[in-house]
């Protein structure tokens, strides 16, 4: 079955940023959350494939076929949500949807009237006095209504209120349930990715550091506290170190490799405790490369 | 691409129902007023012809500019980019709104022109038209010049485009409405020269072509784009 997509060697680069090379790909029916802090490429990367930008070298392909504005057939198995909503401004809701259902031979009014009666979102109203809530909601419905195989999200809950951003990540939530769908989630809100990702990808300064399934970094990473005498005790797999005395705090990449080196060296009263994605995420952002191959 | 087509005329309806509402009856009436003539110097110039400019200028000048001046408009490519559509048909898609506009226009000034002059019909007059439709491609494919700053890379050459290509707009509205605004009076004689010029066949095979090759470029630059961000 061909990879919902393939980034190869993809390079972008603008002044004082360079993204890529890029070597990233998605098998169908997965989530893949792609983490980093602001400036680090996620909208770039996402840009690159759906042809908001040409990279200047590399290729991409989606369902087996090359991104090429041109010849874009291969449009038909995505939905996209971008950072920003662009739509004819002066038409309402129900016009910009109609206009869109005649590029989509899968296209459900069904379904995009459901969709728009669950987010509440009124049709009726002119695109340009909509709020930026409702204007990821009536993103969020072009991007459904035609049940893509692929869906693309830019930090689609970016800039609106916790009470919307539930709404979309249920509905989300659902879309993943009753399709083998594929995501590809952009975000630095790191609770929604926790919920939705199969794996996570963690991309800084342009380059991807690690990708993993979520469930291994649950497996592997854990908080330790233990006590144990002595100066200086390199501890392995570990990220972050708090001691007070004898007292020590460890987050640990390998728990199982920590673990038995404390066996080794007599550390007493050891406690490992489980981390969330989003403590972990955390730690691996503010460490970098070197925490991320660790 | 008519879905496309289709869709930019419903959406641009008002602005077209206007411009037509504006051209339409002034047409009628310069025909009733002055024959459909002006005359400058030893020149008679199609007088519906300056105020469809104005027209042009005033009413769909700003729908082409849009990309330039209005950031919601400006976003209409990415929009567009996005949708199951070739990015290299959009070019012909942005012009053929304000030519379509321009030509029926004119189409309707040389229907009525004959029956009015019991068919003598200037040949500077026939000229003097090629040049100014090759001047409204000019003016159609202002977007080239945002459009290109999308394909360029280099500080400097974004500056000049920056800086070209309003330049050159800004000259030839001063150059060709000098004639009529009061306060560009003092660029009357370049007006006189380009009425001269452009009312002879190789003034207007020289306007013809520069604006034909214009919109050539600009149709061709926007799907060569290597970004539809704004």
């Amino acid at each position: 079955m061909e990879k919902a997509f393939q980034y190869n060697d993809v390079i972008k680069t603008f002044p004082g940023f360079k993204l890529g090379p890029l070597n990233l790909e998605l098998e169908p029916g997965t989530v893949l959350g792609l983490v980093g802090p602001n400036g680090a490429g996620k909208t770039t990367s996402i840009q690159c494939l759906v042809g908001l930008l040409r990279p200047d070298s590399g290729e991409i392909r989606v369902f087996g076929r090359p991104n090429d504005l041109n010849k874009p057939e291969w449009k038909l198995d995505i939905g996209y949500v971008g950072d920003v909503h662009v739509f004819y401004e002066r038409w309402n809701g129900l016009q910009n949807l109609r206009f869109l259902s005649q590029f989509y031979p899968n296209w459900s009014d069904e379904k995009a009237t459901e969709l728009a009666k669950r987010f509440q979102l009124p049709l009726n109203k002119r695109a340009k006095d909509l709020s930026t809530g409702n204007r990821v909601k009536l993103s969020l419905v072009s991007a459904l209504a035609h049940s893509p195989n692929l869906l693309l999200l830019d930090e689609p809950t970016s800039g609106i209120d916790p009470v919307v951003r539930t709404e979309v990540l249920d509905v989300l939530f659902e879309v993943l349930e009753t399709g083998d769908r594929a995501i590809f989630y952009t975000t630095h809100i790191l609770p929604e990715i926790s919920r939705l990702a199969d794996d996570l990808a963690f991309i800084d300064e342009g380059q991807i550091w690690l990708r993993t399934p979520k469930e291994d970094l649950n497996e592997r990473w854990r908080k330790i506290t233990f006590r144990l005498a002595g100066e200086n005790v390199a501890f392995e797999s570990i990220v972050n170190h708090r001691k007070e005395g004898n007292d020590h705090q460890v987050i640990s990449s390998d728990f199982e490799i920590t673990l038995h080196q404390l066996q080794e060296l007599g550390a007493e009263n050891v406690q490992d405790m489980r981390m969330s994605i989003e403590e972990i995420a955390v730690q691996i952002l503010k460490g970098g490369k070197d925490v991320a191959s660790a | 691409m008519w879905r496309l087509l289709k869709a930019e005329i419903a959406y641009n309806k008002n602005f077209l129902i206007i411009a037509y509402g504006i051209a339409v009856p002034t047409l009628i009436f310069s025909f009733i007023w002055e024959g459909g003539i002006y005359q400058k110097g030893n020149f008679n110039t199609p007088i519906i012809v300056i105020f469809h400019q104005m027209i042009f200028m005033t009413v769909l000048f700003p729908i082409i500019l849009g990309v330039t001046i209005d950031r919601r408009s400006s976003k209409r490519a990415m929009f567009h980019a996005l949708l199951i559509h070739p990015v290299r048909s959009l070019g012909i898609i942005y012009l053929s709104l304000p030519l379509f506009f321009w030509f029926s226009i004119v189409f309707l000034f040389w229907l009525i022109y004959p029956i009015v002059h019991e068919g003598n019909v200037e040949f500077p007059l026939i000229w003097q038209t090629l040049s100014i439709t090759g001047l409204m491609f000019v003016l159609a494919s202002g977007p080239l010049f945002y459009d290109l700053n999308h394909c360029l890379k280099g500080k400097a050459a974004k500056l000049i485009l920056n800086f070209l290509g309003p330049f050159l707009y800004v000259v030839l509205v001063l150059f060709y409405y000098a004639a009529i605004i009061p306060l560009l009076g003092n660029f009357s004689p370049i007006n006189t020269m380009m009425i001269e010029f452009s009312s002879s066949s190789l003034g207007s095979i020289l306007f013809f072509c520069t604006g034909s090759i214009l919109a050539a470029l600009g149709i061709i630059i926007v799907g060569r784009r290597k970004s539809y961000v704004e």
